[in-house]
């Protein structure tokens, strides 16, 4: 039973909370508006995610060492198992928090990573892949024992790619980050041991470890413009999770950002690499980490439906990145958001997804309109019929669960929690030999206090039903004793009326139709802008559905024109204000 | 400071005195270097009363079933008709330093969560209480309902009393008063081994005496070193202060990087670690009662500075520490254990029962296991290398996790025990397929609350007892009884997992009632007996407990 907020009041039990306001869909009209003098945003610090750590410790290890050693420097300190991990319940990108666990294990990477360096089958290779990369006046560098020159060479070099920008030098900037570097060699009896020290304080440093800009340059009041290097890194933390490569480096040093022509330069650099931000997007949006896991195998009902598969961890995984790949196919090839809802065409690739989905044939490692497997005409689209939208878990499929997760998570609409309700209100339903799982679960929630809020829930899921637990296409579902005994088969109906769910006086007869009404609504429309804004500005929580907002505007319309899915992403870094920063003083 | 690499390599080899005790780093120690050495293992076990009513308050931040928890957990399969168990980081329910970890637990022992391991829906099969002896696999000495069974000895004792444990015959220090002190013990009351009779009480005084021959015992020296990046990381803090003071930062990013200097600056701390190849106990403080130890935080620490020092002294190698360390009245009013643990949801100054049983529980945990930890933590152990806490168990519960009910017994362990247990998870022993239970005692059932009973039928309790056993190096023969059990053999009526059984193994009782005077159609057998039989599969009984991998 789910649990009250701590702090909740309770109802008493049995009592029903008040049925929701029938939801009205947000008028076709644009939600958002624009106010041409709406500030640029603050950027305050905020720490890199999990993943933007990893990515960037591991880009630069393996800029000194190597992929394959990288790699297992980063195994060896287990890099990924020393991170705390991100609060759950809203982005990854809301957790800015830095606790004594982060300090912890950052030094304690930071620690490990510098030693392996230090190592002598390590140490040599990856001071010299930094000093090669100029400039000329450490040309003979001999990495046992380093010139100032070369010292300098190295700190300088490492730091532009790990924080994505250049270390400050001198102190007219109020920050003689240099002068704080070099110090280590000083201090330090051997070249090595400097380089180990410069390690870790690259790696703890606030540049490395939080998003903060630093590098700017006052326009008017509180608003500043962003360095070419501040908004080069800006642009690849967004797109990719990732620092700057060496392409978009060399363009901020080159170029001036703050204009339209390099940005736009810049910006297609990233774009290749885009997907990162579309697949982690989507992962956290629908939840697909919580798949759920797979209990009650040994139920009599379980053992009939999954019929030979394997339902363990790697099934969930494929399920899960089966979905993440169809975002990210449908952002590679230009495809637009309604393609997400409605495409036929299969990534499974993994023996126990296949057989969820009936496929001979697994997803070929390039999917391409071409090479793509599609399921068959009538039985599966996108991204609703997936299996990792409609898994249970359990022995038997639960359209109540679906509907709320497609109504909530999808959508955005309201959606009333069940108060403190009598014990076994939540419990699946009996089985019946005379009635379907939606009957079933139809008879459950039409009764008071229940059927006020069902009847806005259930139909969303009831137009899934030819969807087993797991996913499975059926016409027909077994019929089971009040002892799990098979008793026979009862047809399945997916028929369901969208007027009490979505407003709309329409029927769907299943999945498949549902799906292309859901790609056209402003619901969805407004429900992901709202989420990508949350995702991108680490919100706590959801933007309002309406006002001022130049982004939301933008992201919002590039959905209503249909333009293809990455537009929906490069709308975020268009206008000017993903250039600038508001400096606040005071709180 | 300057650091020698190859100094550092020696110590790993235990052949030099530095640093590197820091659970926190010890992955990043050479596998070559950690089998060095045979760990020296203690057991210690902190029991307390007074929770009676809601073992949730000790699992971490919920009552959910595991499965219900985000993100999901993960599934460990053991194969040979083990049912699936889940399992979840413990890390995951702490997102913060300060986040609390559980109801007793707050946030004291979140600097250990690595070391620390939950465990849910361990259920004994009868309803059982009071006094720690039940805890450690044994029967309370006025026990009624043991009827015709033999008393044993409980696990504590085994392990004291086994040579290859205990090679020296140290003492089995017990420290508690009546009820929840030795005197609870069957074995004792009915004459038992010499040494175990006397009950060393309350006094920290006496403790004192006993653990260090009354002060005779030879004191070593102790010496305090640094982590080798140690000062890096002050100047890492000076970058962040020099940042903070910068031209372009805003108000909230100087907060953000107070926050960040903040960390650090407790993340260092934290690296100086003392190192301790003998003992020191003169200075220890030494006065105050055991039972004030909740209260009282000064005379908390000062029980775990008794405590350390003696593992650290090799003074004792099995602590039992059963007191109840809270007065019987709750403010000098009403009886706590009648008046307050058995009515979870009335109310004591406005305020729940079992929010307030569980308050005292918290008070503990800060006030005397958190020190202890500490203090086991931060020290080397010259045996192999590791902390104490690494080569040691600590075993933090309660009588009961529901009113006498035989469900999910409260289980925090703390350590390693030198290597031979993994750490750092919530660990959900509950069989999904077999389902909840009300709780055995009459009691959840008339609250009704489903919130609040939440049993799981899932692992006997008692493979526990032979997991702590295992751990400790003993071998299934060194604690096995074939006859204890023998009223459960060649049974027909205990449930399809229990039919015939010819023998059991394991450690203790399965079912600590003598049934033979049982009229197996009576009320009070079917609704308490049968269903806490039923519900364990007797067959997995000699087995230690599937842990996920460290």
């Amino acid at each position: 039973m789910a649990q009250a907020p701590v702090g909740a009041p309770e109802r008493p039990v049995g009592e029903a909370p008040a049925p929701p306001t029938p939801p009205v869909l947000p008028d076709e009209a644009n939600p958002f508006t624009c106010d041409a003098d709406e500030a640029p945003e603050t950027l305050d610090a905020r720490r890199l995610t999990r993943a933007e750590y990893l990515n960037a410790l591991r880009a630069l290890v393996t800029h000194g060492l190597g992929a394959a050693d990288a790699a297992a420097v980063l195994r060896q300190v287990d890099a990924e198992g020393r991170l705390p991990p991100e609060v759950t319940g809203g982005y990854s990108t809301a957790d800015g928090n830095f606790s004594v666990l982060h300090a912890r294990e950052t030094f304690a990477i930071a620690d490990g990573v510098a030693s392996a360096i230090g190592a002598p089958a390590a140490y040599g290779r990856f001071v010299s892949a930094f000093l090669a990369l100029g400039p000329a006046t450490c040309p003979a560098p001999s990495p046992a024992a380093l010139s100032d020159a070369c010292e300098d060479a190295f700190i300088r070099n490492l730091t532009l790619r790990a924080w994505g920008r250049p270390i400050e030098a001198g102190a007219a900037a109020g920050n003689d980050e240099l002068a704080a570097f070099r110090r280590e060699f000083a201090l330090a009896p051997t070249s090595r041991e400097g380089v180990e020290a410069v390690v870790v304080k690259t790696l703890l440093a606030p540049a490395f470890l939080f998003h903060l800009e630093t590098d700017l340059r006052p326009v008017s009041g509180a608003t500043h413009a962003l360095s070419s290097h501040a908004i080069a890194r800006r642009l690849a933390y967004t797109f990719t999770q990732a620092p700057p490569d060496e392409a978009l480096l060399g363009l901020a040093a080159s170029g001036d950002l703050q204009r339209d022509a390099d940005f736009q330069r810049a910006l297609a650099l990233v774009q290749p690499r885009m997907g990162a931000v579309v697949t982690q997007f989507s992962r956290e949006w629908l939840h697909l980490d919580g798949l759920p896991t797979f209990i009650e195998q040994n139920h009599p009902r379980s053992l009939r439906v999954r019929a030979g598969v394997t339902l363990d961890d790697g099934l969930r995984a494929a399920m899960r990145d089966e979905v993440l790949e169809l975002w990210r196919w449908v952002n590679d090839s230009g495809g637009t958001l309604a393609d997400v809802f409605t495409t036929d065409v299969s990534f499974a690739r993994h023996p126990g997804l296949m057989h969820v989905y009936g496929q001979q044939a697994p997803a070929p490692a390039t999917v391409t309109a071409q090479t793509a497997v599609r399921f068959p005409a009538g039985q599966r689209s996108g991204l609703l019929t997936r299996a990792a939208m409609l898994s249970s878990g359990t022995h038997t499929e639960n359209p109540i669960l679906r509907a709320i997760h497609l109504r909530r998570d999808v959508l955005c609409l309201p959606t009333p929690q069940p108060g403190n309700l009598p014990p076994n209100s939540l419990a699946a339903p009996l089985p019946d030999a005379t009635m379907t799982t939606r009957e079933r679960y139809h008879a459950k929630t039409s009764v008071q206090p229940c059927q006020g809020c069902h009847q806005l829930i259930n139909p969303l899921g009831f137009a899934l039903s030819r969807y087993d637990a797991l996913g499975r296409y059926q016409t027909t579902e077994l019929a089971f004793d009040a002892t799990w005994n098979v008793v026979g088969q009862l047809p399945v109906s997916s028929t369901a009326e969208l007027s009490g769910p979505l407003g709309l006086e329409r029927t769907v007869a299943d999945g498949l139709e549902l799906s292309a009404v859901v790609a056209q609504t402003s619901a969805l429309r407004s429900c992901i802008t709202r989420n990508l804004s949350a995702y991108l500005h680490g919100l706590q929580a959801l933007p309002p559905a309406s006002g001022a907002s130049c982004e939301r505007r933008r992201m919002y319309q590039s959905l209503a024109d249909g333009a293809p899915l990455r537009s929906l992403f490069e709308s975020a870094v268009l206008d000017a204000r993903f250039r600038h920063r508001t400096l606040r003083s005071s709180p | 400071m300057t650091y020698d690499r190859l100094s550092r390599r020696m110590f790993l080899r235990g052949t030099a005195g530095a640093w590197l005790s820091i659970p926190l780093l010890e992955s990043l120690v050479p596998a070559e270097a950690r089998a060095q050495g045979t760990p020296v293992r203690r057991f210690i076990s902190i029991i307390t009363p007074y929770d009676m009513g809601h073992h949730a308050a000790w699992l971490p931040n919920t009552n959910s079933p595991i499965t219900n928890l985000a993100p999901p957990a993960q599934v460990l399969t053991p194969g040979n008709g083990h049912h699936a168990i889940r399992y979840q980081p413990l890390r995951d329910f702490v997102p913060t330093s300060t986040s609390p970890l559980s109801l007793v637990a707050g946030a004291h022992f979140n600097p250990w969560l690595s070391s620390m391991t939950i465990m849910r829906s361990l259920n004994h099969s009868v309803r059982y209480g009071h006094g720690a002896a039940w805890v450690l696999g044994g029967i309370q000495a006025d026990a009624p309902e043991r009827g015709a069974l033999a008393t044993i000895e409980t696990a504590d004792v085994v392990l004291n009393k086994h040579r290859g444990f205990n090679p020296a015959g140290l003492p089995h220090i017990f420290c508690g008063n009546a009820g929840y002190g030795p005197d609870t013990y069957s074995y004792v009351s009915s004459g038992g081994p010499a040494g175990y009779a006397s009950c060393l009480g309350e006094d920290l005084t006496a403790l004192y005496n006993r653990l260090f021959s009354n002060g005779a015992l030879p004191e070593g020296g102790s010496t305090t070193s640094l982590h080798p990046r140690h000062d890096v990381l002050s100047r890492v803090q000076e970058d962040y202060r020099r940042v903070r003071n910068s031209r372009f930062t805003s108000a909230a990013d100087k907060r953000t990087l107070d926050n960040a200097l903040d960390q650090f600056r407790d993340a260092q701390a934290s690296l100086t670690r003392v190192t301790t190849s003998s003992c020191a106990h003169r200075t220890l403080g030494r006065s105050g009662q055991v039972w004030q130890a909740a209260s009282q935080a000064a005379v908390g620490q000062a029980l775990a500075d008794l405590v350390a020092a003696a593992i650290m002294c090799d003074a004792a190698r099995v602590f039992t520490i059963g007191a109840p360390m809270l007065g019987g009245t709750l403010n000098g009013q009403v009886d706590q254990h009648e008046e307050v643990s058995h009515v979870p949801f009335s109310t004591f100054g406005g305020r729940p029962s079992w929010q307030l049983t569980a308050e005292r529980k918290t008070a503990i945990a800060r006030t005397f296991v958190a020190p202890l930890l500490q203090r086991l933590a931060s020290a080397t152990d010259p045996s192999n290398g590791r902390s104490y806490l690494y080569n040691s168990l600590v075993y933090f519960t309660a009588e009961s996790g529901i009113a006498h009910g035989y469900g999910s017994h409260p289980v925090m362990l703390f350590g390693n025990a030198g290597g031979s247990l993994g750490s750092g998870h919530y660990i959900d022993y509950a069989n999904r397929a077999a389902g909840t239970f009300a709780g055995g005692d009459g009691f959840s059932e008339v609250v009704g609350s489903p919130t609040f009973g939440n049993n799981w039928w899932g692992a006997s309790y008692n493979r526990l007892l032979v997991t702590v056993l295992q751990a400790m190096g003993l071998q299934p023969q060194d604690y096995e009884n074939h006859a204890l059990n023998a009223q459960l053999y060649n049974r027909t009526d205990l449930g399809p997992n229990n039919r015939n059984l010819s023998s059991l193994g394991g450690f203790g009782y399965a079912m600590p009632r003598d049934l033979s005077g049982e009229n197996t159609s009576s009320w009070g057998f079917n609704h308490y007996l049968r269903p806490g039989l039923e519900g364990q599969d007797l067959r997995q009984f000699r087995n230690p407990l599937p842990m996920p991998p460290a």
